[in-house]
C-alpha cells in the first residue's frame, strides 16, 4: 500500500474543514440550546423545589391548623362536658332542695294540723263538759243550794 | 242617797232569799238599795245584779264560762 504525503494532507485539511464547518453550524446552536434547556431545567427544578417547600409549609401549616381545631374541638367538648355536668349537678342540687321544701312544708302542714285538730278537740271537749255540768246542776241546784252560792258569794265579795 | 238595781235570780229561790241579798247589797254599798227582780234560769244558780252601773255576777253560768276557757287554754 502506498502512502501519499499530499492525500494525507488533503485529508487533513478535510476532517479540519469539516470540524471548522460542523463547530459553526452545529456545535455552538446545539450547545447553545443545551445550555438553555439546562437553563430551563434548573429553574423549573428550582421552582419545584420551591413548590415542594411551600407543599411542605403548607402542609405543616395545615397539620397545625387541624391540630389546634383538634385540641379547640377537644376542649370546647371538654367545657361542654364539664357545663353539663355542672348542670347536671345543678338541677339534683334544686331537686333536693325543691324535695327536702316539699317535706318540711307537708311535715308543717301535718303539725299545724295537728295542732288545730287537737285545739278543736279540747275546745269540744271543754264545751260538751261544760254543756253536761249545766244540764246536771239545771236539774240538780235546789234552793238551798242557791242560798248558799250567794251567801258564799258575798263572803268573798264583802 | 238609796240606789235601785235590776236582779236576775235563777229558780228556785224565795222571798227570804231576795231580802238577803238586798241586805247584802245595801250593807256592801252603804246605803239603802232597792231592786227590780227577774227570773232567768238560764243562770242556773245564782243571780246577777247591776247597781250603780256595775255588774255583780255569783251565776254558775258565769263560773262555767270560766271553767271553759281554762279548759281550753
Amino acid at each position: 500500500m502506498d502512502f501519499n504525503l499530499l492525500d494525507i494532507v488533503q485529508h487533513i485539511l478535510n476532517v479540519v474543514v469539516l470540524y471548522v464547518i460542523l463547530r459553526a453550524i452545529l456545535y455552538r446552536p446545539v450547545r447553545g440550546y443545551m445550555l438553555a434547556r439546562e437553563e430551563a431545567l434548573k429553574q423549573q427544578r428550582a421552582e419545584a423545589d420551591r413548590y415542594l417547600k411551600d407543599a411542605e409549609g403548607l402542609k405543616a401549616q395545615s397539620q397545625k391548623t387541624l391540630e389546634e381545631a383538634h385540641q379547640a374541638a377537644q376542649r370546647d367538648a371538654d367545657s361542654k362536658l364539664e357545663y353539663t355536668r355542672q348542670m347536671a349537678s345543678n338541677l339534683l342540687e334544686d331537686a333536693k332542695a325543691e324535695a327536702r321544701q316539699i317535706v318540711e312544708e307537708g311535715r308543717s302542714r301535718i303539725e299545724e294540723e295537728s295542732k288545730e285538730s287537737r285545739e278543736e278537740l279540747v275546745r269540744e271537749t271543754a264545751a260538751l263538759a261544760v254543756d253536761l255540768a249545766a244540764r246536771i246542776l239545771g236539774r240538780e241546784v235546789s234552793a238551798a243550794d242557791n242560798h248558799r252560792l250567794i251567801e258564799d258569794y258575798f263572803s268573798k265579795v264583802g | 242617797m238609796a240606789l235601785t238595781g235590776t236582779l236576775r235570780i235563777a229558780g228556785p229561790y224565795d222571798e227570804e232569799t231576795i231580802r238577803s241579798i238586798t241586805g247584802h247589797f245595801s250593807a256592801l254599798l252603804n246605803t239603802e238599795v232597792t231592786f227590780s227582780v227577774s227570773r232567768d234560769d238560764s243562770l242556773i244558780g245564782g243571780f246577777t245584779a247591776i247597781v250603780d252601773n256595775k255588774l255583780y255576777d255569783s251565776s254558775i253560768l258565769s263560773r262555767l264560762g270560766r271553767l271553759e276557757q281554762h279548759l281550753t287554754k
